[in-house]
């Protein structure tokens, strides 16, 4: 049962918080149902081309937050409470993006009404657009996430 | 022999002030760091860094001025072909016997090993498509790669060494490479692969070496390197005012003199950024975590040497006897 | 010499390793060695053939016997050595977990046997071909000129390896190495021309001593040669240098002197330099 991730290894993030999120996501869109079975380490690492420490780690880190369990003998699997928290979790690290980019508009020196009626304005303009393709520069802005430390 | 390939916890190799020379040529310049068991480790470097002749040394191909190393608590100096029987090896440029088949060039090779070789590498080939009556002279440059490395690893070694294993490779079989390295890794045993392709080095490995003019520039893990260090954009108020100094080290700064200045740092602290930011000729400061290859190129042109992390260089143990 | 090899290798499965390695050396040399056979063979056969009195038939079957067996060690050494290490191969024998020197010596072994083992069965077989096209010819009779025609073999299958090894790992094609041995192999073969002339004076032994000189002045290139200590490549750019690679006169000088830089080869080569020409000295003397 393949995941397909989609992992770019140089953007910034680090890439066991890519696996970790994508996981997230898809138990959060259904993609993933509470109960199913996810692929071992050793799977996920050679299907992705990636270090299997950096999948340890991302499926530790779910562990750590019960989105993932063991279950004994065969694996891992969707913890029967994860629908509810991937939900919260990928809330989180939205909101988490839009004060990076509250952030980064403060420090151009905008005023947060002008972030608030920018914001607004690229709200409209998506939804009207929506049914064509999604804008693609907005996802990828020139300047990457900042690191969140202040 | 099996009784001398140490346990776990320590290295798997470890060089200590390894020098070499070609002529008036340095190839290596006092390098050392140690690789504990069961990582993917990177040697990066420009061709010509000094990436081929360490992994030689290692293999005891090659004979070091000074300095020492050991693989598998085996001295490289003196015990080179037991050290070549328990590492699986690829080299930089596989030379096969053109007239042999791929069945042939595996038994033939599998005098040299374990009984285990020969089913191991039918199913190696087997797994990489390469039929075993094939002649190898007739094999593309992708099919004799994965030749070479269904050789090198027919014997599970605990270590895998990797000469610029996916460099002059199509799309499809650096894929495999790139699968049988995480494969290999993910069983628990040590893949040393040395490249200048740094994605694929940013993807898979653990620790990275970056390695120039035969000098180690830096040894870390890939995480640690990201998290040590940042990339900021800084963009001055007038062109005519000095950047602010900063107590971060400085690993690299471009656009020296002009308004929008990019650094790249290390060791700093979220109080050297505010810092920055409340400068009064400071207008903004963008920070993004630098890829790979932003450090790597950072680190060449300044030419710089970081320590290296405490996580890294433990103190090469006891080489076991 | 190889029981002493073999005694270095603790490796328990040295035994299919030798195996296997001999393997490698056969495939490799027979399609060479069955070709010039067959070619020396009936070319031999036929050039006695077509020769008109007796006396002539023996001298030319004589003096083309020598130059075969010459064409067939330069060949097995040329292919053994040079086009292993042209297409880096020796390297990967190299990876293996043996020791160099296993590696070049069952090379240089397996080699001088394949060409021992040619000049004999012509030097026996060519005789018994004779005799059945109705004239006799029987070194056998003539101890000397066999043991002459092997020790000759050897001498040019250990210069001829020592070229070829030098010359190969530098990336030269196999066609530079027979060009370049082709002069030297004239020089030798042209004392054979005049070698019942030799024996008719009892300078036979001159004549063997020289060339066992030579068997041992090339014996010690090759082994100086082969990178026999573990660690030492194979590049032979760093030991004769960029300039001497050129030098199409030079060659057979630059590889005996950087075959051993050591005393040991020089002091053979210069003996054998000076028995050559001693026996020109003396060659002329018995025409004048």
């Amino acid at each position: 049962m393949p995941l397909f991730f989609d992992i770019n290894a140089s953007n910034g993030v680090p890439v066991y918080e890519q696996v970790a999120r994508q996981i997230v996501n898809a138990v959060a869109s259904g993609g993933l149902a509470v109960g199913q079975m996810i692929p071992s380490v050793r799977e996920t690492a050679k299907e992705l081309a990636i270090n299997p420490n950096t999948v340890a780690r991302a499926y530790r880190s779910l562990q750590d937050e019960e989105i993932l369990e063991t279950v004994r003998g065969s694996g891992i699997a969707v913890a029967v409470a994860a629908k509810a928290k991937c939900k919260t979790l990928r809330g989180s690290v939205i909101r988490g993006r839009i004060a990076d980019v509250i952030q980064d508009a403060r420090q151009s020196q905008l005023s947060d009404d002008e972030i608030m009626k920018m914001l607004q304005a690229e709200m409209k303009r998506t939804n009207r657009s929506s049914n064509r393709s999604s804008n693609r520069s907005s996802n990828r802005p020139t300047n990457r996430p900042t690191k969140g430390k202040q | 022999m099996s009784q001398e390939i140490n346990n776990n916890t320590d290295p798997v190799v470890s060089i200590t002030n390894l020098s070499k020379r070609y002529g008036n040529q340095t190839a290596l310049d006092d390098i050392s760091f140690t690789i504990p068991a069961g990582v993917v480790f990177a040697l990066l470097g420009e061709n010509g860094a000094g990436k081929s002749t360490s992994l030689k040394i290692l293999l005891g191909l090659e004979k070091a001025d000074s300095g020492s190393a050991t693989v598998l608590g085996l001295d490289s100096k003196k015990r080179g072909i037991d050290i070549r029987s328990a590492v699986g090896y690829v080299p930089e440029a596989p030379a096969l016997y053109g007239w042999m088949t791929v069945g042939e060039i595996g038994w033939f090779t599998a005098g040299f090993y374990g009984d285990g070789f020969q089913n191991e590498f039918e199913r190696l080939t087997a797994e990489y498509e390469l039929p075993l009556g094939q002649k190898i002279g007739k094999l593309s440059k992708g099919g004799r790669a994965k030749v070479s490395l269904a050789l090198a690893s027919a014997h599970k070694p605990p270590l895998l060494v990797m000469d610029e294993p996916t460099s002059g490779l199509d799309t499809l079989v650096r894929r495999k490479f790139l699968e049988s390295m995480v494969d290999v890794s993910a069983s628990g045993r040590t893949v040393l692969l040395s490249s200048h392709q740094i994605p694929e080095v940013e993807r898979v490995a653990d620790i990275v070496a970056i390695v120039n003019q035969g000098k180690l520039l830096v040894c870390d893990t890939l995480d640690n390197l990201k998290q040590t260090m940042e990339q900021w954009v800084v963009t001055l108020k007038d062109e005519s005012s000095e950047l602010p100094s900063t107590k971060s080290t400085i690993v690299l700064r471009e656009g020296r003199g002009s308004r929008r200045q990019r650094l790249l740092v290390s060791d700093t602290t979220p109080e050297c950024l505010w810092q920055l930011r409340d400068d009064p000729v400071v207008e903004e400061v963008l920070v993004h975590t630098p890829s790979l290859e932003e450090i790597f190129v950072g680190l060449m042109k300044s030419g710089k040497t970081l320590p290296a992390s405490k996580r890294v260089s433990v103190d090469s143990p006891e080489v076991s006897s | 010499m190889s029981s002493t090899l073999i005694a270095h290798d603790s490796n328990p499965r040295s035994n299919v390793m030798w195996k296997r390695l001999l393997w490698k050396e056969r495939r490799e040399l027979t399609p060479v060695w069955m070709a010039i056979m067959l070619i020396g063979f009936f070319g031999l056969v036929m050039i006695a053939f077509q020769a008109s009195s007796p006396e002539g038939k023996k001298e030319i079957v004589r003096t083309c016997l020598y130059s075969f067996t010459a064409i067939l060690s330069a060949t097995l050494a040329i292919v053994g050595f040079a086009s292993e290490s042209e297409n880096e191969t020796l390297g990967r024998l190299q990876n293996l977990p043996l020791h160099p020197r296993s590696v070049g010596g069952l090379k240089l072994v397996a080699g001088a046997i394949a060409t021992l083992a040619g000049t004999l069965l012509l030097a026996l077989l060519v005789p018994v071909l004779c005799s059945a096209f109705g004239f006799s010819l029987n070194p056998s009779q003539e101890p000397l000129p066999l043991l002459l025609l092997l020790v000759g073999s050897l001498l040019v299958y250990f210069i001829a390896a020592a070229i070829a090894m030098a010359y190969g790992s530098m990336g030269k094609s196999l066609f530079l190495v027979v060009a370049l041995f082709l002069p030297f192999l004239f020089w030798l073969d042209s004392s054979h021309w005049h070698i019942t002339e030799y024996l008719d004076g009892n300078f036979g032994f001159v004549l063997l001593i020289q060339l066992a000189l030579g068997v041992v002045a090339g014996l010690i290139s090759v082994v100086r040669l082969v990178p026999w200590v573990e660690g030492r490549g194979l590049n032979m750019r760093k030991v004769l240098g960029p300039a001497e690679t050129t030098s199409s006169a030079g060659h057979l000088a630059s590889v005996s002197a950087s075959g051993a830089a050591s005393g040991g080869a020089k002091i053979f080569w210069t003996c054998f330099f000076a028995a050559r020409l001693l026996q020109v000295a003396f060659a002329s003397l018995y025409a004048s």
